[in-house]
């Protein structure tokens, strides 16, 4: 009973929240005056450092998700699309130019990285400091709050998460209800996608794409999991023509102790190929050629050009991953 | 599959590429005829016009509300810093106006190092086990 209450009470507060907004037509962008009395959308647009070409309105549009109360808004699903395509491209070159032998599983995982959203919302949330509009019509209208004012605020259908005792819940979830986490990376992809149709430039929005996306710190070298990494480092020797890989014991202390360390490396005939510890051999062994391989995987050239760039040299192209 | 991901969520560096302010948000409150508000009322009359111009990146909010005067700021990491700002006059206000605009958002903490960073150290970590022998600790 009590959450067919809600629903109903909600659904009159959703005809309220819609007729108290009168916007002309349907699916239409907010207009500049509107849009500046939205003092959070005017402090956003000046934190980003967004050029003046970028509307207001765009940006409000932008934070409108699809599912969002105010339905006769422009919602932000086109310029997701967009926002989505461009972050992909240049977060994949970016990686790609970067470690040219990065495996295909962990480079698929470090685009992931930047772009899931999980990532996305973290940068909404707590890098751009986007706030949800989560106020009900009613407190709204009690507040006496500019109808526009919640134009600056990412405005979704949150899924409910809490299920009350003794609730049976009758009508099924509502299918335009999304997580946080999805409105979020919405709106910045949407932000993203807005900035090259304000500003008609690729070069603008790769650099914000860099400064905001990509200027974030991931360690590559944490994201690796090896099988079998011995077997997968004789196989790769074996490819790349090299010699036999070998184990040699550079040093150890306490081999009779009750913790002893072993520092082994991994040799291919008169060159290092890597080094580790371990407090058996056999681990410090394991590791060494876990560190051989990363140091294969994560090459990096000494001078970076990705293929959007004027002057683009194409560097190495790897052959793959190592079948074992 | 021989190699499995780990995923792993980057971590953001404020300044490292854009620099975003922290403050978002400024709330004043202030008492409509409180004497200890007065400073606070000064400044909302004389200076908080160019204050937020010249701050734009802030959104400044003001409430009405009885009881002494607090300035509140709001920072894109989500904390919440207030400060109350009673009998203070108009210049002490701003100051502390200067200090939230100014201020990371971060809970003050004692810093135990010099200097603290995410990054590898460059030189490497030294290692005994890798001293010339001849010079090496004997245990």
């Amino acid at each position: 009973m009590n959450s067919l209450i809600r629903t109903s009470a909600r659904k009159s507060l959703r005809q309220f929240s819609t007729s108290s907004i009168k916007f002309n037509s349907q699916q239409i962008i907010a207009s500049e005056e509107q849009a500046l009395k939205s003092a959070p959308l005017v402090a956003l647009h000046e934190r980003l450092n967004l050029p003046s070409s970028y509307k207001l309105g765009t940006l409000a549009q932008a934070l409108t998700c699809r599912s969002s109360y105010k339905q006769e808004l422009a919602h932000n699903y086109g310029l997701n699309i967009l926002g989505k395509n461009f972050l992909t491209y240049y977060v994949s070159e970016h990686i790609l130019a970067t470690y040219p032998r990065l495996p295909l599983p962990v480079l698929n995982a470090a685009v992931a990285s930047y772009i899931s959203s999980d990532s996305l919302y973290a940068v909404g949330k707590y890098a751009w400091g986007i706030e949800s509009d989560d106020t009900t019509a009613l407190s709204k209208y009690l507040n006496e709050e500019a109808k526009e004012h919640s134009l600056g605020k990412l405005r979704f259908l949150p899924i409910s998460q809490t299920d009350e005792a003794g609730v049976t819940k009758l009508s099924s979830r509502d299918r335009k209800s999304i997580h946080p986490a999805a409105a979020y990376a919405l709106g910045v992809r949407s932000i993203i996608g807005g900035l090259y149709l304000s500003t008609k430039s690729e070069e603008v929005t790769k650099k914000f794409i860099q400064d905001h996306i990509l200027s974030r710190k991931l360690d590559i070298s944490k994201m690796f999991e090896f099988e079998q990494p011995t077997r997968e480092l004789s196989r790769l020797c074996e490819r790349q023509n090299l010699e036999k890989p070998v184990a040699r014991l550079i040093s150890e202390t306490g081999r009779k102790s009750d913790k002893p360390i072993f520092v082994m490396g991994i040799f291919s005939g008169e060159n290092k190929l890597g080094e580790s510890y371990g407090s058996s051999i056999r681990e410090a062994k394991i590791r060494a050629s876990v560190n051989a391989l990363k140091n294969w995987y994560l090459y990096k050239p000494t001078t970076v050009s990705v293929p959007s760039d004027k002057d683009y040299k194409p560097s190495v192209v790897d052959h793959g991953i190592v079948i074992v | 599959m021989p190699i499995k991901p780990i995923s792993q969520i980057p971590k953001f560096q404020n300044g490292v590429g854009a620099f975003i302010l922290n403050c978002k948000r400024i709330v004043l409150q202030v008492d409509k005829a409180g004497g200890s508000s007065e400073g606070l009322r000064n400044f909302l009359k004389l200076r908080l016009n160019n204050y937020a111009t010249a701050h734009s990146k802030i959104e400044f909010t003001v409430i009405q509300k009885a009881g002494h005067p607090v300035v509140k700021g709001e920072f894109i990491n989500g904390s919440e810093k207030a400060i109350c700002v009673r009998n203070l006059n108009i210049d002490n206000v701003e100051n502390k106006i200067n200090l939230l605009r100014e201020s990371s958002g971060e809970t003050l903490r004692k810093r135990n190092n010099k200097v603290e960073s995410i990054n590898e150290s460059v030189r490497g970590v030294w290692s005994p086990l890798h001293t010339e022998p001849s010079v090496r600790h004997k245990i």
